[in-house]
């Protein structure tokens, strides 16, 4: 599910923000822990552009938005197709699962 | 499943005391926050209730993330169309999403307190130049550590973006980012 999906635009796609977890009342610390695991797993898949790349080397912290700039196209297709049925699992389930896709 | 809670809860009562009842409910995953005060005058089948009550109503009001997520994009995607309309296109404005403030060499700066850099949602760019910028949150989001970690960050010379060609585009002194509170 997409900005563009909502409003039938072509904008670009963003996956998920860890501002939108915190701000709706999760816990900060395994928020930023998700994300962490997912751009371990998506790294470790080859699956991130330079920019993504240069955003998982500054650190993961409250501010980190996941959206399709970060991504190669094989990691876009990967999370467009995974990315919604692990969002409500635990860090180390989705390391588990996106590892074994 | 809260008869199975207040089981668990009573077996832990008879072998420990009220902070191993605490530690025990965090194992599985429930709320429990012994007031001391009450714990001094009432029974421990009252606090055990009273916690599970508390504990009930967090849960009702916690959302799934999927939830946070189709609230938090609906949300951008209503401020998004609010600024096609205030900045069009046809004009020469545009609208760049989430992008980080850097400095003059294009690196991204870090706030010096967190060590956290600056991520804005949408900012609005024409003849060169940044002239609007937005947050989108919630309607209850405190946003005062984020507005002050952003103006740290401009302090210590993050005031250029780069634009969608990768040009880094100056943000003037006079433009911060405004937060824009949406269901």
């Amino acid at each position: 599910m997409f900005i563009q999906e909502l409003k039938g635009e072509t904008k670009m796609k963003i996956y998920d923000k860890a501002k939108w977890h915190i701000d709706g009342g999760e816990n900060k610390k395994e928020v930023i822990e998700k994300f962490e695991v997912i751009f371990s797993v998506l790294k470790a898949k080859d699956m991130l552009s330079d920019e993504g790349k240069e955003i998982m080397e500054l650190g993961i912290d409250g501010s980190i938005s996941l959206h399709e700039r970060l991504l190669t196209a094989e990691g876009n297709l990967f999370l467009e197709q995974h990315y919604d049925s692990i969002i409500n699992l635990k860090s180390n389930e989705i390391a588990v699962k996106l590892l074994n896709i | 499943m809260i008869a199975e809670i207040v089981q668990v809860l009573k077996e832990a009562a008879k072998v420990s005391d009220i902070k191993e009842i605490k530690e025990l409910a965090e194992k599985n995953q429930t709320v429990l926050e012994p007031d001391l005060e009450i714990a001094k005058t009432k029974t421990l089948d009252s606090i055990i209730l009273k916690n599970l009550e508390k504990e009930v109503t967090q849960i009702q009001e916690a959302k799934l993330p999927i939830q946070n997520k189709i609230d938090g994009l609906q949300r951008e995607a209503d401020v998004l169309d609010e600024l096609k309309e205030q900045y069009p296109e046809d004009e020469g404005y545009e609208i760049l999403s989430e992008v980080y403030l850097r400095d003059s060499e294009g690196n991204i700066v870090k706030d010096p307190v967190t060590g956290e850099a600056r991520r804005i949602d949408f900012v609005v760019v024409k003849d060169g130049k940044v002239v609007d910028s937005i947050e989108v949150t919630s309607k209850t989001a405190d946003k005062t550590e984020q507005t002050a970690k952003e103006e740290r960050i401009r302090e210590n010379g993050g005031n250029y973006i780069k634009d969608s060609d990768g040009n880094l585009v100056r943000i003037p002194d006079n433009v911060h980012t405004r937060i824009e509170r949406r269901d």
